[in-house]
């Protein structure tokens, strides 16, 4: 690991500051799972580390009127286990339960989870071209190892599969995040936060160079309990996903009167499969229903021979996930 | 892998001309190994704490030395343990391979944090680079090596570790991120009287390890997944001991072992 400076900030303000005076040079630390292990492998090389975890006010986890609010220093564990997000919105819960190992989860928070990098085995390996580590210098994958890599949302430059759960839970859940800069704060729908590769796939999300997530809002609704979060692996648990489905449902008897469906383990970025959820609304949830649904989730998939099964799995993984949340309306 | 940890190993343990006293031009060196004193002698380093000893050295000069083969060619141990041993041969060959000035920091390297916290319930400072990470903290700087470094890429849990009671990956914790945190590894389990964590014995009785490799880590993690209340089911204790891998594949023991110590 290459050496680095390394600043202790106990105030956002602090914090953003630090992160502005080395722009480009800097990187914010927290659970470290992600940016640690990259730093290992010489992919990610940062002059300075900033630990914001002595930063007390990034650990709240509380309701505020009508929305969740989870800072951004929460960990993964913490909101898996917190017994009202267990049984009020199942979606955010298995979201985290399923992803990592206890050990991970008690280390990773909420705000770097939503920002971890692909486990694109290319782009971790400084061996090998790769647009996003290395722009223009080509891609590895395209033509390559590509079982695991992403069927929606790629480009000619980039394929790497955005690897989280909870940002697709929370895409879902219309949650939005807030942000802090020297320039003040905004509010980010967790929709809008990552961007598709396009042309510049080292450009993965929307946020300023010396912009931070300081918490992470889920409007309460009433989808929530008829939720949940399906994931696929290759094995039963502690991997990434092959294919993963969140999903919430509001009923009226057996018509459905509103449908959130997301993908993950697909794409480039959490995807919201808006088409599929219009195909629900009003009609009889059976698995005829559920199935067109899942169909049209998978609408422009490019495939390769590698990664073709992926396709009827994760159709399938959505007439589950489908099956089980209107269990629980 | 080992020419990253003899880089390090050297650069604490030795700095040419001030800890190394070169004997003959044909490859023998004496080497100045000094004893980690933090933990004034709790663990495996025995009960002298702070000590230099000079260990004289031979090795073949050769860029592609072997592990195998250095601890095949002659040395005079001075009492060294065998761990020791290959610590200091390692550090000589790199020291023996570098260009001159090597044991001069390069811009950046070196600078150190100091970091104060608590291991296995004694007070412990160290001199730390920020990037090392607490592994090798416990590992190479206080001599604990019951927590072992499997894939160091936070993928097997063989590394696991209490920060505050709670499970985590020492191979992805930066040293410098313990400052005032309470650390708790598998050599401070046992009862007052040394007596074996009730886990340990529950492994004993369910022949839960073959090689032992990873055991350390599945006893850390195990305590903790009692502690957090996830042994409900045999599937629920899979699926929360998931991030310890088993190469041997014990884990119908490991499951049996902890259902036996929970509650």
């Amino acid at each position: 690991m290459h050496p680095f400076r390394y600043a202790t900030p106990t105030t956002t303000d602090e914090a953003i500051h630090t992160l502005a005076a080395a722009p480009g040079t800097a990187r914010l630390l927290a659970g470290g799972t992600t940016l640690v292990d990259l730093m290992k492998l010489d992919v990610e090389q940062p002059a300075l580390l900033i630990d914001i975890t002595g930063i007390p006010q990034l650990r709240e986890i509380r309701t505020d009127g009508d929305t969740l609010i989870f800072g951004a220093l929460v960990h993964m564990s913490e909101a898996a286990d917190h017994p009202v997000i267990k049984r009020d919105y199942p979606i955010l819960s298995e979201a985290l339960w399923r992803g990592a190992s206890q050990q991970l989860r008690n280390m990773a928070t909420l705000g770097g989870n939503l920002l971890q990098r692909t486990r694109c085995a290319y782009f971790r390996d400084t061996q090998f071209p790769c647009n996003k580590r290395a722009p223009g210098s080509g891609c590895s994958a395209i033509g390559g190892l590509d079982r695991g890599h992403a069927l929606l949302g790629t480009s000619s430059q980039c394929i790497a599969t955005y690897p989280g759960d909870w940002a697709v839970a929370l895409v879902a859940m219309d949650a939005s995040i807030d942000t802090l800069s020297p320039r003040g704060g905004r509010t980010i729908p967790v929709a809008e936060l990552h961007r598709q590769p396009g042309d510049t796939p080292q450009i993965e999300n929307v946020l300023a160079i010396d912009e931070m997530i300081v918490r992470t809002r889920v409007p309460a609704s009433a989808l929530g309990r008829a939720s949940t979060y399906i994931k696929i692996r290759d094995r039963e648990s502690y991997a990434f996903a092959l294919t993963s489905a969140a999903v919430a449902l509001s009923m009226d008897g057996n018509r459905v009167r509103d449908a959130r469906i997301a993908l993950g383990g697909v794409a480039t970025v959490p995807w919201r499969a808006r088409q599929a959820e219009q195909s629900l609304v009003g009609k009889t949830l059976d698995d005829a229903a559920a199935r067109e649904a899942g169909t049209l989730a998978f609408t422009g998939a490019q495939t390769s021979p590698q990664n073709a099964f992926r396709v009827p799995l994760g159709i399938n993984a959505v007439v589950q996930a489908l099956t089980i949340a209107k269990g629980r309306a | 892998m080992l020419v990253e940890k003899v880089l390090y190993c050297a650069q604490v343990k030795a700095t040419a001309g001030r800890d190394i006293r070169t004997v003959s031009s044909d490859g023998v060196l004496d080497l100045k190994v000094t004893r980690p004193r933090e933990l004034g002698g709790t663990n495996g380093w025995g009960t002298t704490p702070d000590v230099d000893t000079w260990a004289r050295v031979h090795f073949r000069q050769d860029s592609n030395v072997r592990r195998d083969s250095v601890m095949d060619s002659p040395i005079d141990p001075d009492g060294l343990t065998r761990r020791e041993f290959i610590v200091t041969t390692a550090a000589a060959i790199t020291v023996a391979n570098a260009p001159a000035g090597f044991a001069a920091p390069a811009d950046g390297y070196g600078s150190t944090v100091a970091v104060d916290f608590e291991v296995n319930n004694s007070a412990v400072r160290l001199d730390v680079e920020p990037r090392v990470t607490l592994l090798d903290a416990l590992r190479e700087r206080l001599g604990l090596y019951g927590t072992k470094k499997g894939c160091d890429q936070g993928q097997c849990g063989a590394c696991t570790v209490h920060v505050d009671g709670r499970r985590v990956l020492s191979c992805l914790t930066l040293a410098v991120q313990a400052k005032g945190k309470r650390i708790t590894t598998i050599e401070g389990i046992a009862g007052p009287d040394g007596g074996l964590h009730p886990i340990q014995q529950a492994f004993l009785d369910h022949d839960a390890l073959q090689c032992g490799y990873c055991t350390p880590g599945q006893i850390m993690s195990a305590i903790a997944c009692i502690r957090e209340g996830h042994t409900g089911s045999p599937g629920e204790i899979r699926e929360y001991m998931s991030g310890n891998l088993c190469r041997c594949g014990a884990y119908a023991g490991i499951v049996g072992a902890i259902q036996q110590a929970a509650p």
